[in-house]
């Protein structure tokens, strides 16, 4: 407690505060900046939601003409994007979904598919092409690389990030 | 040297022409805004109702249908000319309710796309578009009879929003007023605290560190020299020295002499306040500062388009 008191002791805790405050602060605006990156990836779950619910359509029209056991890769796959956590697992289920409709409808279009149901194949394709499409075209990955690079990529926050354990952001891909 | 110097800024230049080359690839609106006919396959009686259904459809809802027909592409996917006429054409549709829609074709090549804007991609999906597409629109795209399927198939996005805002496109409804231009502009905001600021903000506290250290190296000087037990009282008070010079209190004023005779008065004679005790060592307060906070940020253009669509690449 002497210590403390002693000019020194005052010097130390000057020194302890400032570290400490600048690796807190530091720590808060990285992370609040990281958030704001990924709270763009909003619209693209809201695409991955819509795949989703465009698939289980596919299910639906599939069932008439297709054995069960030819269904369960894209129940499956369905499965695996529902349940994702994080954004790059989030993009192998969404891959792995993508291609397993893909190889469904071409099943189905081999099938002798009544006129409705041949147009509702052909929406199908449409619609997960569409999403597709919008996916590829969301800003959000290069939002997240720039935070990478020029946020977390730059000095100072390239330091302060790793002495504070700021992870960067993940990408979709 | 030079010769290094001129060939670099040769490359500049064709690099440079290059990027305008590609930025003028997509054809620009033209003063009827709505309808674009580079490829001269539209009536005049077709452009004309397009433009009349937009304005209606504009005063109504805020939406546009635009149509763009060329001769070709220049080598880009469908999806992506209609994107770059999206976003390079000035916002399509209301900017909020983005539910603008744009149809390009080139008639040279295979290539049509449909897209919807952001705001109603979800009320109009891809599927409805292709379907429309199917039915009304390439037949006569693949006959040459651009003219009859442009206009059915516009009929069909335009009967859309009619049903879709319940009517009021027709102008039963009750008007769409634009919102106000935002006076502001998205763009990148760089960190807000840059090499500078911390290079500033760690000298100060490199300077603080060092005047603690000196003062403090003086007052154990000071210390040694007058404050040590049995020593006399010091002959000044200790201050850190940014507060100036030792204060080295006053001798007291000599007595003064008498003064003459006066009618009445009041006198006092002066006062010596000696000065106070010296404070052990300096004391710092250091303000209260957060840690060092950067600011990124995120460019966000405006189009309201978030591709998608449908047609043939």
């Amino acid at each position: 407690m002497k210590f403390l008191k002693s000019y020194t002791g005052g010097l130390v805790v000057l020194a302890v505060v400032i570290v400490l405050s600048v690796l807190l602060g530091s720590h808060r605006s990285l992370v609040g900046e990281r958030a704001k990156v990924e709270a763009q990836f909003a619209p693209i779950a809201g695409d991955l939601q819509d795949c989703l619910d465009i698939t289980a359509n596919v299910l639906s029209v599939a069932e008439r003409y297709l054995e069960e056991s030819r269904l369960t890769a894209l129940e499956e796959s369905r499965n695996m994007l529902s349940d994702w956590h994080g954004v790059s697992s989030g993009y192998t289920a969404y891959t792995r979904l993508q291609e397993e409709a893909a190889a469904l409808l071409d099943e189905l279009e081999g099938c002798d598919l009544t006129d409705r149901d041949a147009e509702y194949v052909r929406g199908f394709r449409a619609d997960l092409a569409a999403e597709a499409d919008t996916i590829a075209r969301d800003g959000y990955n290069a939002a997240a690389e720039a935070f990478n690079r020029s946020v977390l990529g730059a000095f100072p926050a390239n330091l302060l990030g790793r002495l504070t354990f700021v992870a960067p952001a993940e990408l979709f891909e | 040297m030079k010769q290094i110097l001129r060939r670099a800024l040769l490359c500049a230049l064709a690099g440079a022409a290059g990027l305008y080359t590609a930025a003028a690839a997509v054809v620009q609106p033209t003063e009827a805004r709505y309808v674009a006919d580079y490829a001269q396959v539209l009536s005049e009686d077709t452009e004309q109702y397009i433009i009349e259904k937009n304005q209606a459809l504009f005063s109504a809802t805020g939406g546009e249908i635009v149509v763009v027909a060329v001769d070709f592409m220049d080598g880009m996917d469908a999806a992506d000319y209609a994107m770059s006429v999206a976003e390079n054409w000035g916002g399509i549709g209301d900017v909020d309710r983005a539910n603008g829609f744009v149809l390009v074709y080139a008639v040279g090549e295979n290539k049509v796309w449909a897209l919807a804007g952001a705001g109603i991609e979800d009320a109009l999906p891809a599927s409805t578009i292709e379907g429309w597409l199917e039915d009304d629109f390439y037949d006569g795209y693949d006959a040459g009879e651009y003219d009859s399927a442009t206009r059915a198939f516009f009929d069909d996005v335009y009967g859309w929003y009619e049903s879709y805002y319940a009517g009021s496109a027709a102008g039963g409804g009750q008007g769409y007023y634009p919102a106000g231009e935002p006076d502001y502009v998205y763009g990148y905001v760089g960190p807000a605290f840059g090499l500078g600021t911390l290079a500033l903000f760690g000298l100060i506290v490199v300077l603080v560190i060092v005047v603690c250290a000196a003062d403090g190296f003086r007052y154990r000087r000071y210390r040694r020299r007058y404050l040590m037990p049995g020593m006399p009282p010091p002959p000044f008070v200790y201050r850190p020295f940014i507060f100036g010079r030792p204060h080295r209190p006053r001798p007291p004023r000599p007595p003064r002499g008498p003064c003459p005779p006066m009618g009445g008065g009041f006198f006092s004679g002066g006062a010596f306040r000696g000065g106070g005790a010296g404070r052990g060592g300096s004391s710092f307060r250091g303000g209260s500062f957060r840690g060092g906070g950067f600011r990124g940020g995120g460019f966000r253009g405006g189009g309201g388009f978030r591709g998608g669509g449908a047609g043939r690449r």
